[in-house]
C-alpha cells in the first residue's frame, strides 16, 4: 500500500480539476479585476484592491477545499470514490495534489500579475519582499485549511479552520510587519531581502510543507474512512 | 474457490462489537445477508471492501488480503451500499465517462442497454433524479464494470416493486455468468429469498445462522398440536418458539424431522398441521431465539 496508482489518481484529479473549472475561472477573473482596479484608478482605489485581490486568493483556496473534500464527504460521494480502486493514500495524492493545481495555479498567476503591476506605479519596490511574505502566508492559511479538511473531513473543523486562517493570517501579518527588519525596509525604493525576511519565507515555506507532509502522516494512521 | 472469506473478524467500536465473524461466498454464488438495523450489516461490507480495518481476524477478497490489497481487489469489485452518492450537480453521463477511462473491464454497450432498461437519461443530472432512479444509475455503475464480485449494502431500500424486480431481475442475469459472485444484504426477505443461493444472518454483531437457502427452508416448520392435560414437552434444542393457548400448542422448528413428529406423538401430542415458514419469518424467529432470555427482574432493571 506504499505506493499510488497513477493512472486513477490522474483520472481523479481531473475529475476535481473539471468540478472546479467554473469556480477557479472566476476567482482568477476576480484577481486580474482587483489588479485591473489598481492599475486604472491608482492610489485612489489600491487599499480596496489590496483587500479584493486577497480576498480572491483566500476564497479561491476555501472554495476548493471545501468543494472538493468537505462537500464530497457531505453529499455522501466519498463511498463511491472509494469503491474505486484505490487506498486512502491514492485518494490523499489525489486530493493534495488536485488542490494544490488549482489554488496553487490561481495563485502563482495572481501573485506574478500582481509584483508586475503592483509594484513600482501603486506600492515602491521596498514593499516586494514583504508583498512575498503576505502572499506566501495567504498560500499557508489555504494549506492549513486543505490540511483540516482532509484530515478532519468534518464540515464544523472545516468553517473553524476558515476563520482561524483569516483572522491568524491578519494578526499573523500585522505581527510581523512590526520587526524590525521589516519596518525599516518596506517603504525604500530598493527590495531588501534581509535575513528578517528571508528567515520569516523559510519559516513559512517549511510550514507548508510539514502541513502536507502531516496530511499525509494523518492519513496514513486511519483505520476507518467512511 | 471462496471469493469472500472471512476468518474471525472482530470490529469494536464505543458501542457496537462485531464478534469472531466467520463468513465464507463461494464464486459463483449469491449471499442475502440479513439482519436488524444496527446488526453490524454495513460495518461488515465495509471490512470486505477495506473500507473499514478489522481490529483482528482476515479477510479474504478475490484471493486478495483485506484491507492491505484493497487496491487490487476493488478492481474485480463492484461495490453500492444505501449511503452511496452520485455526484448531484452531475449528470449521469459524466459518471460512465469517468468510470469508462478508469476501468478497462466497462461494457459500453452493456451500460447502454442497462441505461435503457433503467430508463435513465445519460443527459440528466443526478440532482433531478428521484431516489428510486438514483439508486438504478449506482447500481448501473457497478454492473457495467463487470466485476467478479458485486458488493451490495441495501440495494433495494427505498425502491417501488417495479423498480425492485429491475435491480433483482440484473442481479439474476448477472449470475448467468459463473465465474461471478454477490453479497448483498437487505431488509427485504422477499428478494433474498428470490435470488439468494446461501442466507446468512446476522444480529448484534454476531452471524446467528449461515446456510444455504434450501436447508434453511426445509428445516424450518411450525408445528401446531393438540395436546391434553398430561402433556409434557419433550426437551429439543430445536424447538426456538413455544405458544400454548389451552389445548392447542404452536411450535417453531428449527430442524424439523420425521422423527422430531414422532418424538411428539410419543409425548403424547397430535400433530394437527405442519407448515413451512417464509424466509421472514425464519429470521425473526432466528434473531429472536438469539437474544439472551432475561429474566423479568432484569428485564425491569434495565
Amino acid at each position: 500500500m506504499s505506493d499510488t496508482s497513477p493512472t486513477i489518481v490522474r483520472e481523479l484529479i481531473k475529475k476535481d480539476l473539471q468540478i472546479m473549472k467554473v469556480p477557479s475561472l472566476c476567482y482568477w477573473l476576480g484577481g486580474i479585476g482587483a489588479i485591473l482596479l489598481a492599475v486604472f484608478y491608482g492610489d485612489a482605489a489600491g487599499t480596496i484592491a489590496f483587500i479584493l485581490f486577497v480576498s480572491v486568493l483566500f476564497g479561491a483556496g476555501v472554495h476548493a477545499a471545501m468543494q472538493t473534500v468537505t462537500e464530497e464527504r457531505r453529499e455522501q460521494n466519498l463511498p463511491f470514490i472509494m469503491s474505486l480502486p484505490v487506498t486512502i493514500r491514492d485518494y490523499t495524492v489525489a486530493k493534495v495534489s488536485a488542490n494544490l493545481m488549482l489554488v496553487g495555479t490561481i495563485w502563482l498567476t495572481l501573485s506574478a500579475a500582481s509584483f508586475i503591476i503592483f509594484i513600482g506605479d501603486v506600492m515602491p519596490n521596498g514593499t516586494i519582499p514583504f508583498l512575498t511574505i503576505i502572499l506566501i502566508a495567504i498560500f499557508l492559511a489555504y494549506v492549513i485549511i486543505l490540511t483540516t479538511t482532509v484530515v478532519f473531513q468534518g464540515l464544523a473543523p472545516a468553517i473553524i479552520a476558515v476563520v482561524a486562517a483569516n483572522l491568524g493570517t491578519q494578526a499573523y501579518i500585522w505581527w510581523i510587519s512590526e520587526f524590525h527588519g521589516i519596518r525599516s525596509t518596506v517603504n525604500g525604493m530598493e527590495a531588501v531581502w534581509n535575513s528578517t525576511y528571508l528567515t520569516v519565507i523559510g519559516i513559512q515555506v517549511a510550514a507548508v510543507c510539514a502541513l502536507i507532509a502531516f496530511t499525509f502522516y494523518s492519513q496514513s494512521k486511519k483505520t476507518e474512512f467512511l | 474457490m471462496l471469493a469472500i472469506e472471512c476468518s474471525n473478524v472482530h470490529k469494536t467500536y464505543p458501542h457496537f462489537e462485531l464478534k469472531d465473524l466467520n463468513l465464507n461466498l463461494a464464486e459463483g454464488t449469491v449471499m442475502g445477508f440479513v439482519g436488524p438495523n444496527g446488526a453490524g450489516k454495513s460495518t461488515t461490507l465495509r471490512i470486505i471492501m477495506g473500507l473499514v480495518h478489522q481490529d483482528a481476524g482476515s479477510v479474504q477478497v478475490l484471493g486478495h488480503d483485506m484491507p492491505a490489497a484493497q487496491r487490487a481487489a476493488k478492481w474485480d469489485i463492484g461495490f453500492v451500499s444505501e449511503d452511496m452518492r452520485l455526484y448531484s450537480h452531475r449528470t449521469l453521463g459524466f459518471h460512465l465517462a469517468f468510470l469508462q477511462q478508469i476501468f478497462p473491464s466497462w461494457d459500453n454497450q452493456y451500460a447502454a442497454e442497462l441505461l435503457q432498461r433503467f430508463e435513465l437519461n445519460p443527459e440528466q443530472k443526478l440532482k433531478g433524479l428521484s431516489h428510486g432512479q438514483r439508486v438504478k444509475a449506482a447500481l448501473l455503475t457497478a454492473f457495467a464494470r463487470k466485476p467478479r464480485l458485486l458488493v451490495f449494502d441495501e440495494p433495494t431500500t427505498g425502491l417501488d416493486p417495479v423498480a425492485r424486480k429491475l435491480v433483482v431481475d440484473e442481479m439474476m442475469r448477472v449470475m448467468e455468468d459463473e465465474n461471478r459472485s454477490i453479497l448483498f444484504s437487505s431488509h427485504n426477505t422477499l428478494d433474498v429469498e428470490q435470488i439468494s443461493d446461501s442466507i446468512t444472518f446476522i444480529n448484534q454483531g454476531e452471524i446467528v445462522a449461515s446456510q444455504d437457502k434450501e436447508t434453511f427452508l426445509d428445516a424450518w416448520r411450525r408445528v401446531r398440536l393438540i395436546v391434553d392435560d398430561a402433556f409434557t414437552m419433550p426437551n429439543c434444542d430445536s424447538i426456538v418458539e413455544t405458544q400454548q393457548a389451552g389445548h392447542q400448542v404452536v411450535l417453531t422448528v428449527s430442524d424439523y424431522s420425521d422423527a422430531f413428529a414422532a418424538r411428539l406423538s410419543q409425548a403424547g401430542a397430535s400433530v394437527a398441521d405442519v407448515e413451512r415458514l417464509t424466509l421472514e419469518e425464519i429470521f425473526i424467529a432466528s434473531v429472536e431465539a438469539s437474544r439472551p432470555v432475561q429474566s423479568p427482574i432484569e428485564g425491569e432493571a434495565a
